[in-house]
């Protein structure tokens, strides 16, 4: 069961990567997450976070090329499975639904606003 | 500007993280630092370092190697802290007491340690220090050097002379000898007349003010305690001061500086501008810096025979010494320096500190090891499950690394909580520094664990399966015990001997008949800082009145059975040079200044000829007593005959007549035989006054000498001194050790009982079924004890026979020291082995009744 329910920086983490589609990887995401949240991740909780997903089969991952800034290290691009997917998926249906359920709050009612 | 972090980062990562990811982060940080270098240095570093750290997670670590079950370092610290805290539990006892070896253990060697780095890094905060020398000089070839104004005296130019780059004069008035007052009180206290060069020289922090102001002849530096007597309640900076020595004048506080550290050997209250004045009539120390070539052997030759050209000393010598060296050879004896040290008694220490940390260490390491070998069954189970020898080392490692973290903590706070009271008790003299402090704790707690540590991979190693399965191993302990408990209880009775026979000593030194009355008598200085009568007058005038009235008062007081003018009789000589007429040369005797009713207060005995008297001498003439030791120094025997010159410069024509010879008493410390004596009726009429009283009446006679004082003095403090306190002052130095000795040889008391303590426990239940057999075929509680018992006071005896030669030997040599010493009986070293055997036993007993007590049936089914 666990496999399937994502923390909130999983969640937040799989969808910026989703959002910088080929360009995903460990300072990218900590940058993107800052500029959009305002959240000061540091890069050992980006990599933490991106270890336990990749480790559920949510994420993949593909090395590319070494670049000097990086002092010769290989970036690795992150990739969402369809396993991520789907759990991303789960987690905006359970918000909609609990949302949806809320008559004077409801999303709908929202979004004109 | 580097755009690459340090490389530990790297090694770090890579060592930790894994290793799928260490490549990925690695490059992210480099990244990220090199989009960071716009940032100011602390905040780049700051944040850079964030993330660094934020690497170290759960998540992101390496497996552990050491146990493949463990998911990752933070289990693997989980772990342990479970294993220990098990182990503990189980051995509540044994833990309890390692830790009290080390708290006890390296408390004290702190306490030494503090003192020890405290004297080494004497007057070290100053940068100039070892740049600093003081001029000194000898009028004759066979006198006393001082420390002069030699710059004055012999007309020096010391800009002449390349080596010496910046020159300081200081006048040292001590406590006494200045009045400062804040427009309602006058307090004593110490104070430096100094150049405005002091603070080129001395690096005194200052919490307040700027060193610049000192050269305004109106300003004036007092020390934190000093300004806060002064002003409690208000801001000191700004406010006015008056002073009073043979000088008068106002001041400004403009700077307050840091308390005197207890490290330095000068010591002041307050820092007077020494130009704000024309002249100071106390003879000031000229300090000179040098530059780096400055060769002391060289400049020492180039300017000894430079004073002789001031045709009244012609046979003067001219010298310099370091103000660094000073403190420990006491050259010359200076107003500025407050305190010397002692090289025997820093030595003294220091084998104090090492027989502590001897003791320590062995106690721990033995006590530790005995538990370990105890346990050789768990041990044995453990590798017989699968551990490895490695997995078992790491488990005692650890266990140290626990104990030395705990033992430090406790150690610190206990050390913290008895400072003031220890340092007062041995009177040390120290300031409280937290950082030193912890480390010297540190030192002695990690030695002690990594010894233990060493020892118990050695026992984890020597170890056999088969032998604990065959239940075959034996415990090596009797050998490497014995010897153990032998050098622990060899140095105890050292220490023990050594604080016995001090503390007969000094106790022989304190009731011993001196020839000199020692008891209810006090002086009173009603005067103090007596204005020049020469240029005021008026001063002289009302000196006079006040004189008048303190003597007519005095005397009338009920409960006063004799009064004198002057000093007591305790280390005040000074040293002047005399002959016979008719004889060759001089030589140097001790000299003092009486006034006739001298013998009445202090109890002499007059064995020849008269003491002074009113109505046949003069004060200031030239009549001399002398004592027997001055007597036969000089040869005299025929007293109406007998004369005697002196070369001091004001008295060379002077012809003195001796007209009398008291018995010889002692006036110095009792360390030395009793000198040649000679006392001469010179009185100044300011000197204090010495009372001896009837002790029923002491309140009365009290409380009468106060109100003199205070009308003498209306805004005075009234103080008097008691010959007992000076006698007591005499001995500080000797009762001081004796403290140490006492306080030290009972921590080695404390800490060879616990070894002996857990050892016994251990034996007893190693031996319990070795017991009941013996018990079962007959053995009394008897047997059982000395069975017990053996090892340890055979061990006590071998001890008893290695030490006691050693110490007769080095408190023989400590004891020729004294003039007037002890015998060193064989009955003290009996009391010694006595005690330290009484205590073993106590310690001893516990475990092994118990144990002889048991009934056989229960022991025997132990196991």
């Amino acid at each position: 069961m666990s496999k399937d329910h994502l923390g909130e920086l999983e969640e937040l983490i799989l969808l910026v990567i989703l959002k910088l589609e080929e360009q995903a990887y460990g300072l990218a995401i900590q940058k993107e997450i800052q500029s959009e949240t305002s959240r000061n991740v540091t890069i050992g909780a980006v990599h933490g976070t991106v270890n336990r997903l990749e480790s559920k089969g949510l994420l993949e991952s593909a090395f590319g090329g070494a670049t000097e800034e990086r002092g010769g290290r290989r970036k690795r691009f992150l990739k969402i499975t369809s396993a991520g997917m789907e759990a991303l998926r789960q987690s905006k249906e359970l918000r909609l639904g609990l949302w949806n359920q809320i008559p004077s709050l409801a999303i709908t009612k929202d979004d004109t606003q | 500007m580097s755009r690459r972090p340090s490389t530990w980062v790297e090694r770090l990562i890579e060592r930790i993280c894994i290793e799928d990811y260490s490549e990925e982060i690695i490059g992210d940080l480099y990244e990220y630092y090199g989009e960071v270098q716009h940032m100011n240095y602390a905040k780049r570093q700051l944040l850079f370092v964030r993330h660094v750290l934020s690497t170290v997670r759960p998540d992101l670590l390496k497996k552990p190697t050491i146990n493949p079950k463990l998911k990752n370092f933070m289990d693997v610290i989980n772990l342990s802290l479970r294993l220990n805290w098990r182990g503990f539990k189980a051995n509540k006892l044994v833990t309890i007491l390692s830790l009290l070896i080390l708290i006890i253990g390296s408390v004290s060697f702190q306490f030494v340690n503090a003192w020890l780095t405290n004297e080494k890094t004497t007057d070290q905060f100053h940068e100039n220090i070892d740049r600093t020398y003081l001029m000194t000089a000898q009028f004759n070839p066979g006198s006393d050097w001082s420390a002069l104004d030699v710059q004055r005296i012999f007309n020096l130019d010391y800009s002449k002379w390349p080596e010496v780059t910046n020159t300081l004069k200081i006048h040292g008035y001590n406590n006494g000898e200045i009045k400062i007052s804040n427009g309602q009180t006058e307090f004593f206290g110490t104070a430096f007349m100094a150049d405005s060069t002091f603070f080129d020289f001395f690096d005194f922090p200052l919490n307040a003010g700027d060193v610049a102001s000192f050269t305004d002849p109106t300003n004036v530096f007092l020390t934190a305690a000093y300004a806060e007597k002064l002003f409690p309640d208000q801001d000191p900076v700004g406010q006015r001061i008056s002073i009073q020595c043979d000088q008068t004048g106002e001041y400004f506080v403009a700077g307050i500086l840091e308390d005197i550290p207890s490290n330095s050997s000068l010591n002041f209250d307050v820092l007077i501008p020494r130009h704000s004045k024309r002249m100071w009539r106390r003879m000031p120390q000229n300090l000179i810096m040098v530059n780096e070539a400055f060769d002391q052997t060289a400049f020492t030759q180039k300017i000894a025979t430079l004073g002789q050209e001031n045709q009244r000393f012609p046979e003067s010598t001219l010298g310099v010494t370091a103000l660094s060296d000073l403190y420990w050879t006491q050259f010359v004896s200076v107003p500025i320096i407050a305190k010397y040290g002692s090289e025997r008694y820093f030595e003294n220490l220091q084998w104090v500190s090492w027989i502590i940390i001897i003791i320590t260490v062995v106690a721990f390491v033995n006590l530790q090891t005995t538990v370990q070998l105890n346990q050789y069954k768990k041990t044995g189970l453990q590798r017989i499950i699968g551990a490895t020898r490695s997995q078992l080392v790491h488990e005692v490692l650890t266990s140290r690394i626990l104990m030395a973290i705990a033992a430090i903590v406790l150690s610190s706070a206990v050390y913290y909580a008895l400072f003031d009271d220890i340092s007062n008790y041995l009177d040390l003299n120290l300031d409280f520094l937290v950082w030193p402090s912890i480390i010297g704790i540190s030192m002695l707690v990690i030695g002690c664990g990594l010894l233990s540590f060493l020892a118990m991979i050695n026992n984890i190693y020597q170890q056999d399966i088969i032998d604990v399965v065959t239940g075959t191993f034996r415990i090596k302990v009797p050998q490497f015990q014995r010897m153990v408990m032998v050098v622990q209880y060899s140095f105890t009775i050292l220490l023990l001997s050594g604080a016995m026979i001090m503390y007969l000593q000094v106790r022989s030194m304190l009731t011993m008949d001196t020839g000199v009355n020692q008891e209810n008598i006090v002086s009173v200085d009603f005067f103090g800082i007596v204005p020049n009568q020469s240029q005021d007058s008026l001063a002289a005038l009302e000196h006079q009145r006040k004189l008048d009235y303190v003597k007519t008062h005095i005397h009338s007081m009920p409960g006063v059975t004799a009064v004198t003018q002057g000093i007591m009789p305790l280390n005040r000589a000074y040293q002047s040079s005399w002959k016979k007429s008719g004889d060759e040369n001089f030589v140097l005797i001790n000299t003092m200044v009486v006034d006739p009713s001298y013998d009445d207060v202090f109890g002499l005995q007059v064995k020849e000829g008269r003491f002074f008297s009113d109505s046949l001498d003069s004060n200031g003439g030239s009549a001399l007593i002398v004592n027997e030791a001055a007597k036969e120094l000089l040869g005299i025997e025929d007293l109406m005959n007998a004369r005697l010159s002196t070369n001091t410069r004001a008295a060379n024509h002077a012809d003195w007549q001796i007209v009398g010879v008291v018995e010889d008493y002692h006036y110095e410390h009792l360390a030395d035989d009793i000198e040649p004596l000679l006392l001469a009726f010179q009185i100044h009429d300011s000197r204090e006054f010495v009372v001896q009283f009837d002790p029923n009446h002491r309140a009365s006679v009290m409380s009468e000498l106060e109100e003199i004082y205070h009308h003498v003095n209306p805004a005075g403090i009234f103080t008097y001194r008691e010959i007992e306190d000076l006698v007591l002052r005499q001995y500080e130095s000797e009762k001081r050790m004796v403290a140490i000795y006492t306080l030290f040889s009972l921590v080695a008391v404390a800490i060879t009982a616990i070894g002996l303590f857990t050892f016994t426990y251990y034996e007893a239940q190693r031996r319990t079924k070795e017991m009941g057999i013996r018990k079962v075929i007959g053995a009394e509680f008897k047997n059982v004890f000395w069975l017990m018992n053996k090892t340890f006071f055979i061990a006590l005896t071998i001890a008893f026979l290695i030490s006691v030669p050693v110490s007769w030997f080095f408190m023989n040599e400590w004891l020729q020291g004294y003039a007037n010493r002890i015998e060193i009986g064989v009955w003290m070293f009996v009391a010694v082995g006595v005690f330290i055997g009484a205590v073993a036993m106590l310690t001893s007993l516990w475990s092994t009744v118990k144990l002889s007590h048991n009934n056989p049936v229960d022991s025997l089914r132990y196991e």
